[in-house]
């Protein structure tokens, strides 16, 4: 297996050059003294990017040049070092050899590697040197901190940590009661929380997170363990770990040995090693300042498409003014011209549509270009031999989409590799070759995009997954499941049946969440598995979260769009094929199942035009499994609708997931199936629409 | 004053309940109605809800009628038991 991630190189080279410009630029404004924390913030990111970059490519002179850089940046960052004009000449001429050294590889030329070795030595020594020159001003307590990791006979007495989580951290399917559970089994856990930006109740938005804790874990736990419970966070919070040490006068024996250490005038090296030992830096997962506001998103397009549009609008202008021509000297007999020219502005800005589509549009690969690497290492760290397959990089998919596919697709591919393929011996043993294979595909069917990832490794273990949700109580005992319902099992929230907690997967930060994110974008995520061959997760995405292909139809004298991909079919029904059951309502007879009516007047609360159900239709839907018909007056049509948020111009409504503007100007509004469910489930949601409505 | 609403929590609250409860909880006071979580059920919760109802009990004293264990080792776990005038020193934060 292998994949040429030569092709892009040049949007990295891109990139790069970019971000050594805004280092510059950055470092040229830096203030001498009190840190700017988020201009630092900024030539952190761009050093941080580069040498993730470089290291991809495996640039890897580039990648470990750039990783000293960043030790600085970072130590300026979290205030550990001051910032200097010494510093900031030194870093802008750092600056300068990773743009030689980029050119070079980019024009594959030699480098100066004299030129790169002495100014590498001189940031090293810098940030041995000044390390000891911070400590020895600092106050006992930074050495405290300083000097924690440095001595092994010292005891753990616990953690402190400070967990700010931003504001979208639920969202991302993170829990705290969770997490904090999860720490409070390592130790004895104290948890303080600080509401200090937690707004008035009716001013609360219920998913963002608003709460920070400041907690204290007692108990000698290693560092690992704790830092391994906030891994999955670490990009949507503030976290700073620090060590409680149990025996505070050996620190203080410490630092007086430093003390002592650096009042002699030692050389230069000497004091470099003995820095080394006492003032290594807390390695905390500190990312302070990381709450600025997020960066705007760019996107990168080439130069082809960019011109393709151009000349689209260019077409288009041309048929604007031919027809207000046309309208300004308007005959009767002219009327072929204007539906010509119709014809011609509808297709000008069909086109244009798709063009501009096309911009947002990137290679699947981008996604999963991360994959040989992942593999890589999961497979050195799990002793399991794997082959990783790619097809389809070439797709493409809406870059929104995709960068929300990343974190669950890389939570599958781990899952897979963890739990689904098997230790070479085992394999071996069960008459299958010792490679294990996952494969990623990924194709267009329909509006959709469907990637798979297909592991042939030991399939799920039904009973395991049963016995595993019976004990935690998601079903009960004697239920009597079809393998296929099993496996939907691993999708309930905190259902993980690693025998063993491994750091690759299984710390129930699981399947819930990749399915969350998942439908969350409109898309659905399907297992199928079969014992001692294999699984396969099927996700099905649209191809674009701003357009979607919706039915017309009409309630009373109100015009709804319900999206296309949800609707199973439309029939006529018969009052006499209809059963009313009390506690369930009307239902329908759909072949071999029951299926809920839910009359659309009755949930809008719209005088109906009719309540004859053999004068209207039954729109059967599927949403989350589950089959729904809904009643309708008619089917208007079928066609492309731009999707409004509804919470952004008005606010969330239960049963509705946005708005379009319709041909003649007026307003539609997108039914939201899965919406309309919870509503049929529990209909005391549906007085908040009717109030709404009032409202409005 | 209004008699108090009750709002039935079930077993599980989730990121995925919050925003239509909170909706819905905006609707009752709209409507003058004081409002009272029956959480005695609650087997599952996560922070997301237990923010909305800490903050809902920031502004209105909330009583807690058999509250369920899960529910108060939730709350103690972020640090809100206090905050909310939970009882139940009987559960301990470690396992």
């Amino acid at each position: 297996m292998s994949i040429d991630i030569s092709q892009f190189h040049d949007v990295f080279f891109e990139e790069s050059f970019e971000g050594l410009d805004a280092m510059e630029s950055g470092l040229l404004n830096l203030a001498e003294g009190a840190a700017d924390v988020e201009a630092i913030n900024t030539i952190f990111r761009a050093a941080h990017s580069i040498k993730g970059g470089a290291g991809t490519f495996g640039f890897m002179a580039v990648s470990e040049f750039t990783h000293v850089m960043e030790t600085l940046l970072d130590e300026m960052r979290n205030g550990q070092r001051e910032v200097t004009s010494d510093s900031t000449n030194l870093l802008l001429e750092a600056v300068d050899v990773l743009r030689e050294m980029l050119s070079a590889v980019q024009q594959k030329t030699d480098t100066d590697e004299e030129r790169i070795a002495e100014v590498n030595q001189r940031l090293e020594a810098m940030l041995a040197g000044e390390k000891a020159e911070v400590a020895d001003s600092a106050d006992e307590s930074t050495i405290n901190a300083a000097a924690v990791e440095a001595s092994p006979e010292q005891k753990i007495a616990g953690w402190e940590i400070k967990f700010h989580p931003h504001k979208h951290l639920f969202q991302t399917g993170n829990d705290p009661v969770r997490m904090l559970r999860e720490l409070a089994s390592l130790g004895d856990l104290t948890s303080r929380v600080s509401d200090d930006g937690l707004p008035d109740f009716a001013d609360l938005e219920p998913e963002d997170s608003y709460l920070s804790w400041q907690l204290t874990l007692k108990g000698n736990v290693p560092k690992e363990e704790v830092v391994e419970i906030f891994e999955w966070v670490d990009d949507d919070c503030d976290l700073s770990i620090e060590v409680i040490l149990q025996e505070p006068t050996k620190v203080e024996i410490a630092v007086a040995q430093l003390d002592e250490n650096i009042a002699e005038p030692v050389a230069e090296v000497q004091q470099e090693s003995k820095s080394e030992q006492v003032a290594a830096p807390v390695k905390a997962v500190a990312k302070k300042a990381a709450t600025s506001a997020p960066a705007a998103t760019s996107i990168r397009v080439g130069t082809d498409k960019v011109d393709s549009l151009i000349n689209l609008v260019g077409e288009l202008v041309i048929t604007q003014s031919m027809l207000s021509q046309i309208g300004d000297n308007f005959v009767p007999g002219m009327l072929p011209q204007l539906i010509d020219g119709l014809a011609q502005l509808e297709r000008n800005s069909r086109e244009m549509q798709e063009a501009i589509m096309r911009i947002r549009m990137l290679p699947i690969s981008f996604a999963f270009n991360r994959f040989p690497r992942l593999v890589h290492d999961l497979s050195d760290k799990s002793g399991k031999k794997v082959e990783l397959k790619l097809t389809g990089e070439q797709t493409e998919l809406d870059k929104t989409v995709m960068e929300k596919i990343g974190d669950p697709l890389v939570h599958l591919v781990r899952n897979s590799l963890d739990h689904g393929l098997e230790t070479p011996e085992v394999r071996l043993a069960a008459g299958k070759d010792e490679t294990g294979t996952i494969q990623l595909n990924a194709y267009h069917q329909g509006g959709n995009i469907i990637i798979e990832i297909v592991d042939d490794g030991a399939g799920l273990n039904e009973e395991k997954i049963f016995s595993k949700a019976v004990e935690k109580g998601l079903v009960e005992a004697d239920a009597e499941l079809s393998p296929e319902k099993i496996h939907e099992l691993i999708f309930l929230p905190g259902f993980s049946t690693a025998d063993v907690v491994t750091d690759i997967s299984g710390r129930g930060v699981g399947m819930d969440v990749v399915r969350s994110n998942i439908t969350g974008l409109g898309g659905s995520v399907e297992i199928k598995s079969k014992r001692g061959e294999g699984s396969t997760f099927t996700i099905r995405l649209p191809l674009t979260l701003a357009i979607m292909d919706g039915q017309t139809i009409r309630v009373a004298n109100e015009n709804y769009i319900i999206p296309l991909i949800s609707i199973i079919e439309t029939l006529e029904v018969k009052e006499s094929d209809m059963k009313y059951v009390s506690a369930k309502g009307e239902l329908y007879p759909l072949r071999d199942e029951y299926v809920p009516v839910i009359r659309l007047y009755d949930i809008f609360n719209l005088t109906p035009t009719t309540t004859d159900l053999e004068e209207g239709l039954l729109v059967i839907v599927e949403g989350e499994g589950q089959k729904i018909g809904l009643f309708i007056d008619d089917l208007l049509g079928q066609q492309q609708v731009v999707i409004k948020s509804l919470e952004t111009n008005y606010r969330k409504v239960i049963g509705l997931s946005g708005a379009t503007i319709l041909g003649d100007g007026t307003v539609a509004l997108i039914l939201d199936v899965p919406g309309l469910m919870a509503l049929y489930r529990d209909p005391s949601l549906a007085k908040v629409i009717t109030n709404n409505e009032h409202a409005a | 004053m209004a008699k108090a609403k009750i709002i039935e929590c079930g077993d599980t609250l989730g990121i995925s309940g919050v925003g239509d409860l909170h909706t819905q909880i905006l609707m009752e006071l709209s409507e003058g109605h004081e409002i009272q979580f029956d959480v005695s059920q609650i087997e599952r919760i996560d922070a997301a809800a237990l923010q909305m109802i800490y903050a809902y009990s920031k502004e209105q004293t909330l009583e807690w009628n058999e509250p369920s264990e899960a529910f108060i080792r939730s709350a103690k776990l972020l640090g809100l038991a206090g905050l909310m005038n939970l009882e139940g020193d009987s559960v301990e934060l470690t396992h």
